[in-house]
């Protein structure tokens, strides 16, 4: 199916340029894990991409559509994404959070149809929310309600799903759970997905291509094995990194040179 | 709590069927109901009625209560509308309808044309009304302007900007009252409540406003709920925020600058009304909107109901009827419902 | 009509469409101030003004003509000024309410009152009433004249008085239009006479002390005084005294305490003792004020701002009041 092609891709924020020059494809169905350092651009891409911050030069392109050039709402109907720091009101249930992602196609005025709320029921099961639809927000753990959140962009119908950091504040049972998911949903749904990481092991598990981002360019793309090598990632990160092969699974496993290693090495 | 949306409606629609009814039955003179119902039912022309004193109470039913009553109906809705629109556009429990310096513009407005002493009455509205509401429209838009960064108005600029520009307003206000103190009695006065017995005017003045700041607001409800994620996330989903933004707030100040300048600076209407209604319609700005329309009219009818019937002959200002009851009700219905209601 | 109300409110009901529901709530609220609106009256005015022989035409100080016949049976007056002045040429006995604040004579509390001008007049009580005649003063709303003027009421409004000439005028008219003009003409003339004989004994006067009028003490650092050309002013002057307050042209303004030290005038009159409460003593307790002369030989006077505060009748008698304390001072000099 049509992947999403980011081509020559360029950003500025008060006329630096962030992103100078930035090519990317995500094939769908598909999942792409985005690392890379604080500050080289991860989360700009994705906002890049959504139309929240505008782009000086360079496509978007989703199969023959120029991204750039259709409405906002058009857009919503095709990319989601589940942000990294996702507000939501207190006050609302499970159900109206994931309604409120049918947005893209109802007409100011007019009512849910059936259809919009059997999409819903259907995010919710993909979610493993269904007991939890009629909760108030306010009463939710940090695990849960990030999967409200992705329930409410599956409820979008997305082609692209971008996903910024999101197993950043979760313990490690819903990490893996969120991880699972995403993998289970790329597949099923035929979505591309695309998730920015800070951790890379996590990252190597899950997604299929890892792209390595540093100062607003790829620096890598390819297989997790490729493109996380000792070398590249101790200049990337500015530290020395250290890759050893998982012995189960045969994928990279990264950590950091430390001290405390270093002196047990003398 | 009403889980039905048309429970809730239909229950608020009766209240304000009953508080207007009231509001025309009950005042300072007393008319035997008989009266009334014929006096009624002769102006519609189903019957004909003559009956002694029949063109005083005539005058004082058709003349003198029942524009004050659509005034305090119009006016409350007003405010209520806005406010609650104000609460989901800045995502804050605290805003109210004057929060973008509206009220303030509108009594600087209003002072100056008190001071300068012009006493026309153009098209049967004063000088001092137009000038009121004029003085809030401007406000706002300078508000607006001054928060402009790039294309974008942040909301949170916005805020700042009311605070900042409304505190100048009524600076200028209090500086030209003390410049002349002639005008300084009036003045006050107007600050604490504008003249409500100008008739069916500002009756028909007020629903143009009304009616096209409501078509504004209601269809742009279901856009005001995906706000309440967070500007980013509403134009992720596809909406046009800095399009909405502006609609919203011009719609909501026509409303309350047309407010103010007929009914004055009535306070905790647009503040609390939505609250209170929320408690009972939840979030769902779709519910909760055409509620306050509902709600806030009943509520400034019957307010000003006992405004002019506790102390009658003396009126009071109707604010304080306003602070004075609702506070103690929202309390109670704070109390009943623990949980956040925004 | 009862057919569409039905099926409006059935649309209410319906759950189709989100917008038919938005839609028909705001209809109903609007048809139901339409209606109201629709039971306006569309005649002019219950109280048609014929002309008839004995009429009297007359143009208040608004500029306004107004024609009443000769003798109004029913006034109401809404401001204290007008009431002294009706008891005084004896329409009183015309006079069927008045506003709050007129508590002068002492007759008028057997008069119902129609409560404070404030936050508005209340018209559903005077129209109740049948006024054939309504008295405003300078002081009244603009809004309230117009507001009883649609509903068909004759109103007639004096002027804001800025001199003694203003008052008997005012009074001539108010005389002229109850039809008790020749009492009103005998009161004009007595208060010319005694006003007359005030400015006699100035003349006579070796000094003039310099007074301090005080109309408003809420801030004892920053009293409210009347100014150059104001009535009080005028009042003060003629009384044989000199304001110290005429060193602004502003109505009334605020005084600091380091300018009336300055000025440090021979008497303080308290026109901020009747509803103010200032007394002589606590005049002697403000910080500051002892250095004052008129303080420590104790010319401090409590007055009566009414007196001078009304356009009226009892305007004489504050002048009188004035010389008086004036020529206390004087003759102990």
């Amino acid at each position: 199916m049509d992947p999403l092609t980011i081509s020559n891709l360029s950003v500025s924020y008060n006329n630096q340029p962030v992103i100078p020059d930035l090519s990317l494809t995500l094939p769908r169905p598909g999942i792409v894990g985005l690392v890379g350092p604080n500050g080289a651009g991860k989360s700009t891409l994705i906002r890049a991409i959504t139309g929240v911050i505008p782009i000086s030069r360079g496509t978007i392109r989703l199969g023959s559509v120029d991204l750039l050039k259709i409405s906002a709402l058009d857009r919503a109907r095709r990319i989601a994404v589940v942000p990294q720091h996702a507000h939501m009101p207190d006050n609302f249930k499970v159900t109206e959070i994931v309604m409120l992602g049918r947005t893209p196609y109802l007409p100011l005025w007019q009512k849910e149809t059936n259809n919009d709320h059997a999409i819903v029921i259907q995010a919710l099961k993909h979610t493993n929310l269904t007991s939890l639809k009629d909760r108030f927000v306010s009463d939710l753990s940090g695990g849960e309600l990030q999967r409200v959140v992705i329930a409410r962009a599956l409820a979008q119908e997305p082609e692209v799903l971008l996903l910024d950091e999101p197993t950043a504040h979760l313990d490690l049972k819903h990490q893996a759970s969120i991880l699972s998911l995403v993998k289970s949903l790329a597949s099923s749904k035929n979505i591309a997905v695309l998730l920015t990481m800070h951790n890379i092991n996590q990252a190597a598990k899950c997604a299929d291509s890892i792209a390595l981002i540093s100062n607003g360019k790829i620096q890598a793309f390819g297989s997790p094995t490729d493109v996380c090598t000792s070398q590249r990632l101790s200049k990337v990160y500015d530290t020395p990194v250290e890759v050893v092969t998982h012995p189960d699974h045969g994928l990279p496993f990264v950590t950091f040179y430390d001290n405390l290693h270093q002196s047990k090495a003398d | 709590m009403l889980n039905s949306p048309i429970a809730s409606s239909l229950l608020l629609f009766v209240i304000l069927i009953t508080a207007i009814i009231l509001g025309v039955a009950i005042g300072s003179v007393p008319i035997p109901p008989r009266i009334i119902t014929d006096l009624i039912l002769d102006r519609l022309h189903i019957t004909n009625i003559t009956i002694e004193d029949i063109s005083k109470y005539s005058t004082i039913l058709f003349d003198i209560r029942m524009p004050r009553v659509a005034l305090m109906a119009l006016t409350g809705a007003a405010l209520a509308t806005a406010g609650a629109t104000y609460q989901g556009l800045f995502r804050n429990p605290l805003a109210d309808p004057y929060l973008v310096g509206v009220a303030s513009g509108a009594g600087l407005g209003a002072t100056i044309a008190i001071t300068t002493n012009l006493n026309a009455n153009p098209l049967g509205i004063s000088i001092i009304t137009m000038s009121a509401f004029t003085g809030g429209i401007i406000t706002v838009g300078i508000v607006v302007l001054a928060a402009r960064v790039a294309k974008t108005t942040p909301v949170t600029t916005m805020l700042l900007a009311g605070i900042a520009i409304g505190s100048f307003a009524t600076a200028a206000t209090t500086l030209l009252m003390l410049r002349r103190p002639d005008g300084l009695q009036r003045a006050f006065n107007w600050m604490l409540g504008a003249y409500l017995g100008g008739g069916w005017i500002p009756v028909k003045i007020m629903i143009p406003y009304m009616v096209l700041g409501c078509l504004l607001i209601f269809t742009n409800a279901r856009a005001l709920n995906v706000f309440q994620l967070g500007e980013e996330q509403a134009q992720q989903l596809g909406i046009h925020v800095e399009r909405l933004k502006i609609i919203l707030i011009a719609a909501a100040t026509l409303m309350t600058a047309s407010a103010v300048a007929f009914g004055g600076l009535i306070g905790f209407v647009g503040l609390i009304v939505p609250h209170a209604l929320r408690i009972l319609t939840g979030p769902d700005y779709r519910r909760l909107l055409p509620c306050c329309l509902l709600g806030g009219s009943s509520f400034l009818v019957l307010s000003d109901l006992a405004a002019r019937n506790i102390m009658a002959p003396q009126e009071l200002p109707v604010g304080i009827i306003t602070a004075l009851t609702g506070t103690p009700f929202f309390i109670f219905l704070l109390r009943k419902l623990k949980r956040s209601v925004f | 009509m009862k057919g569409f109300f039905f099926m409006l409110f059935a649309s209410t009901v319906t759950r189709s469409n989100i917008y038919s529901n938005i839609v028909s709530k705001m209809l109903v609220l609007i048809l139901i101030v339409a209606t109201l609106c629709g039971c306006q009256n569309m005649e002019n005015s219950p109280y048609l003004n014929t002309s008839a022989p004995e009429d009297i035409n007359i143009t208040d100080s608004l500029g306004r003509e107004i024609t009443i016949t000769s003798s109004p049976e029913k006034i109401v007056s809404l401001a204290a000024s007008n009431t002294e002045i009706l008891f005084a040429i004896n329409a009183d006995v015309n006079l069927v309410a008045r506003d709050e604040y007129s508590n002068y004579p002492p007759e008028t509390a057997d008069i119902p009152s129609i409560g404070s001008l404030y936050p508005q007049v209340n018209t559903e009580v005077i129209v109740n009433l049948e006024p054939d005649l309504v008295l405003a003063a300078g002081i009244t709303n603009s809004e309230d004249i117009t507001a009883l003027d649609k509903l068909g009421i004759t109103v007639f409004t004096t002027s804001i008085a800025s001199d003694l000439d203003d008052i008997y005028g005012d009074i001539k008219n108010v005389g002229t239009i109850t039809g008790y003009s020749d009492n009103a003409n005998a009161l004009v003339k007595d208060m010319q006479t005694r006003v007359q004989d005030i400015k006699d004994n100035v003349i006579k006067q070796s000094t003039i002390p310099s007074v301090y009028y005080e109309i408003d003490a809420s801030e004892p650092s920053k009293p409210w005084t009347p100014g150059d050309g104001s009535f009080i002013d005028i009042l003060i002057t003629t009384a044989g005294g000199t304001n110290i307050g005429a060193i602004s042209d502003e109505p009334y303004w605020q005084i600091s305490l380091e300018q009336l030290i300055y000025e440090d005038p021979d008497i303080i009159v308290l026109g901020s003792s009747k509803y103010g409460g200032q007394t002589k003593s606590t005049v002697l307790n403000r910080p500051g004020w002892e250095t004052l002369k008129a303080v420590k030989t104790g010319q401090i006077y409590e007055f009566d701002d009414d007196l001078v505060s009304r356009p009226g009748p009892r305007i004489v008698d504050g002048l009188e009041t004035l010389a008086n304390i004036i020529t206390t001072i004087e003759s102990k000099k």
